[in-house]
């Protein structure tokens, strides 16, 4: 896998930062008004996973540097993603070595206005830039895109610091190379961080450390997307989802601003998942929030369910809130949506272990599994035996 | 909980670090011919845990300096700890800061002659120094100690490594005021690390990225122990121990030396849990090793008992392995060993879902659960 052809082009407000990869041209656009890198850097970080998918060397034309140790790192983080899923083999890289150097002052972080990027945000003091991606995991229409800057720019101000939008074609590049998402969004961070090449980027974590699962970003691998020049810092591990809400609605200005919604980025629709699991956990604490409507009738919470064992440790802290405050009711839900999971659990394994699985085949003859995208852990549905 | 009081003593042979942490004495001692600093960053790395259990802050006496980057490390440290288990409290650190520097050349491991600390010290030819604690995970008497370290001290010399032998009270420190010694282990090494003061000190991992879980040991708390003039690794975590042992058995006399045992440290006994595990893992590999015998009678594994979920992550390992090798006897019953811990957590969690856990309460009547000691999970029998 071939990088090459690293270009930038400018028009009137916009610094457009591409190169290729293999015959994918990606491209990133920021303001004009900030300096970005011309090396390597960032198009190794993104294309590091295909080319280890795909088991092929990745060379980055000698005529773009990359950073020393950013090369000397690029083989922990292939060991990490090589013991997390086999698939991703460890490949020989092959690039001209140099010495990335800062491209903009000041210490940036990665922002969406939900509720990890807001508690990074608040918690340190020493950012000045929220950097605000479209087409990361969002694709948004110009106009849409354009409402969530202006929104989140008089939010930055207020908290005293720069907004810094951008775009990509991230998302049309992952589909080429179809690496999962849940594994390749840290390498488009830490692409983006390199371009601009902040002194410190900081990555807002989602899990907390007795939580830490094989994931895009993670503690073990963000940091080693750092070069000489800028430090990447997986931040928040230490504060749970619950403690992080409840800091950002201590200030109701604050609070006024988070948007967690898949719907629309610009407004709370209330009613899909990741709304009704905020909505959940205001009212487990007791916090009544402008952003987003009370939970009056709980029937609402009906369709939530817990997929993971990582959403039941959020259930379950939401319910020792919900009991703590006496809201019998909520308890009542939360307690019995993790009952429901444990016994889906439960009848699954008793499946493989008593009947020897003929109801999940029987499942499967009529719902084929999807094949999922190669991501952080290997597909249980169709495993690859390794050599 | 205050620390005062460090004294470097020497006798002939050895030099001995010591401090008092409230009213105990804790002491390191080394051979003689090493450089150790009157430091306090041993210290304050050992009873950080300690003071975080009591919930007290840890004071350390202003005239022993403590290194300004294990400071801020150990802060970040106590958010890790009280996130991995919240009965151990973030506490205030006093002490005075200045930076720590070098006291020995070279680049040391820890090694006790097991899987984990005989790979790293394979894998990096930079590693000068092998580190042998008496007094960290067992307490040999001197004359078994003395046997190790010559055997030790031969092998360190034939792979071209310095053996440096250290013995320590931490393990009755630990037992005195300390939490389980799953979460602690990791600071007694990252004291050692900081009393040599070598420019770099490895720490062998037990596990891989994929089955790491909140340990003594851990690539995120390990490198926090760093000062600035030693950098503290984590050490292979991308490598399953079957691979290590794989690893390990490409040269016979390296694998020789191997002593995985809890029951002995100068021989293997072959019948221990951890010696059985081995040599699992040698007969799934379609390995034969000097230092263990065959494992040709599967009776020996019998009576053989394995629960929880590591154990399981390594059953499944070896189990695929001894298929691949179409060892059918062996993954027969490494099937029924990892099948009967399934079942086992099968009828856990089917009390505890459609018998609101009347069958656990029942057992808890006859046997009271024991009160784990805090480590790294926070005890399910005893919430807070």
């Amino acid at each position: 896998m071939r990088v090459s052809d690293i270009q930038f082009s400018s028009s009137a407000d916009t610094i457009e930062l591409s190169g290729k990869v293999n015959d994918f041209r990606l491209w990133y656009r920021f303001p004009s008004s900030y300096r970005v890198s011309a090396g390597g850097d960032a198009f190794l970080a993104i294309a590091l996973l295909p080319a280890m998918l795909a088991g092929e060397a990745l060379e980055v034309d000698r005529a773009f540097p990359v950073s020393q140790r950013l090369l000397e790192s690029v083989g922990r983080l292939q060991e990490i993603y090589h013991c997390w899923n086999p698939v991703f083999r460890k490949v020989a890289v092959r690039a001209e070595a140099g010495s990335a150097s800062v491209g903009n002052p000041g210490i940036a972080s990665f922002f969406s206005g939900g509720v990890d990027g807001t508690f990074t945000a608040l918690k340190n003091a020493d950012i000045t830039h929220l950097v605000l991606i479209n087409g990361f995991d969002f694709s948004l229409e110009p106009p849409v895109f354009a409402e969530a800057v202006d929104r989140n720019r008089a939010f930055a101000a207020s908290l005293g610091k720069t907004l810094l939008p951008l775009e990509t074609n991230f998302i049309a590049f992952n589909d080429t190379y179809r690496v999962s998402r849940n594994l390749s969004h840290g390498s488009l961070l830490g692409s983006v961080a390199l371009a601009l090449a902040f002194s410190r980027v900081y990555i807002a974590s989602s899990r907390t450390y007795d939580n830490l699962i094989p994931w895009g970003t993670h503690p073990l691998t963000d940091l080693l997307f750092s070069s000489e020049a800028t430090e990447i810092v997986h931040d928040g591990a230490e504060a749970s989802r619950s403690y992080k809400t409840r800091k950002i609605f201590e200030c109701e200005a604050v609070g006024r601003n988070l948007r967690v919604c898949w719907q629309d980025m610009n407004r709370n629709c209330g009613r899909c998942e990741k709304c009704l699991r905020t909505r959940m956990a205001l009212r487990a604490m007791g916090i009544s929030a402008p952003a987003f409507e009370d939970l009056h009738s709980l029937d609402d919470l009906r369709i939530l369910r817990v997929s993971d064992v990582k959403e039941q440790a959020r259930f379950q802290d939401n319910l020792r809130l919900a009991e703590a405050r006496g809201d019998r009711a909520l308890a009542r839900v939360l307690r019995r949506a993790i009952r429901r999971y444990d016994r889906h659990r439960l009848m699954v394994d008793f499946d493989r272990l008593l009947l020897g699985g003929v109801v999940k085949r029987t499942f499967r003859y009529f719902v084929k599994p999807e094949r999922l995208r190669p991501g952080p852990a290997p597909d249980l549905n169709y495993p690859v035996e390794q050599a | 909980m205050r620390v005062r009081d460090i004294r470097l003593t020497t006798t002939d042979r050895t030099i001995e670090l010591s401090g008092a942490v409230n009213d105990y004495r804790l002491w390191f001692r080394f051979p003689g011919d090493f450089v150790v600093q009157p430091r306090a960053d041993a210290f304050l790395a050992v009873a950080l845990l300690p003071a975080m259990m009591a919930g007290e802050p840890l004071e350390i006496d202003s005239n022993h300096p403590v290194s300004p980057k294990l400071l801020e490390g150990i802060q970040q440290l106590q958010e890790i700890y009280h996130c991995w288990n919240p009965a151990l409290k973030k506490v205030a650190i006093s002490a005075s800061a200045s930076p720590a520097t070098v006291a020995n050349r070279g680049i040391a491991s820890f090694f006790s002659g097991g899987v984990d600390g005989t790979y790293t010290a394979l894998k990096h030819a930079e590693i000068t120094h092998v580190i042998l604690i008496n007094g960290f995970d067992f307490f040999l008497d001197a004359s078994a100690f003395s046997q190790a370290v010559d055997r030790n001290t031969i092998f360190a010399a034939r792979l071209g490594k310095t053996l440096v032998p250290v013995e320590t009270n931490y393990i009755q420190f630990n037992q005195a005021c300390g939490p389980s010694r799953n979460i602690s282990f990791g600071s007694c090494l990252g004291s050692i690390a900081l009393a040599l003061a070598f420019h770099r000190n490895y720490v062998p991992s037990a596990f891989d990225y994929r089955t790491l879980h909140p340990d003594g040991a851990h690539p995120l708390t390990d490198p926090l122990f760093s000062s600035e003039a030693t950098q503290i690794v984590h050490d292979g975590c991308e490598a399953s121990r079957a691979e290590k042992t794989a690893k390990i058995f490409e040269h016979q006399a390296v694998a020789q030396n191997l002593r995985v045992c809890w029951a002995d440290m100068n021989r293997n006994c072959g019948r221990c849990n951890k010696c059985l595990r081995t040599r699992v893992a040698l007969r799934a590999l379609g390995i034969s090793g000097e230092a263990f015998e065959d494992l040709s009678s599967l009776d020996d594994l019998r009576k053989w008992y394995l629960t929880g979920p590591r154990e399981q992550d390594f059953l499944l390992e070896n189990l695929r392995l001894a298929e691949r090798r179409g060892d059918r006897e062996m993954a027969g019953i490494l099937r029924r060993f990892a099948r009967r811990n399934d079942l086992k957590r099968l009828a856990v969690e089917a009390d505890r879902l459609f018998l609101g856990g009347v069958l656990k309460r029942i057992k808890h009547l006859f046997v009271k659960p024991e009160r784990l000691r805090v480590g790294p999970f926070p005890d399910p029998n005893y919430p807070p």
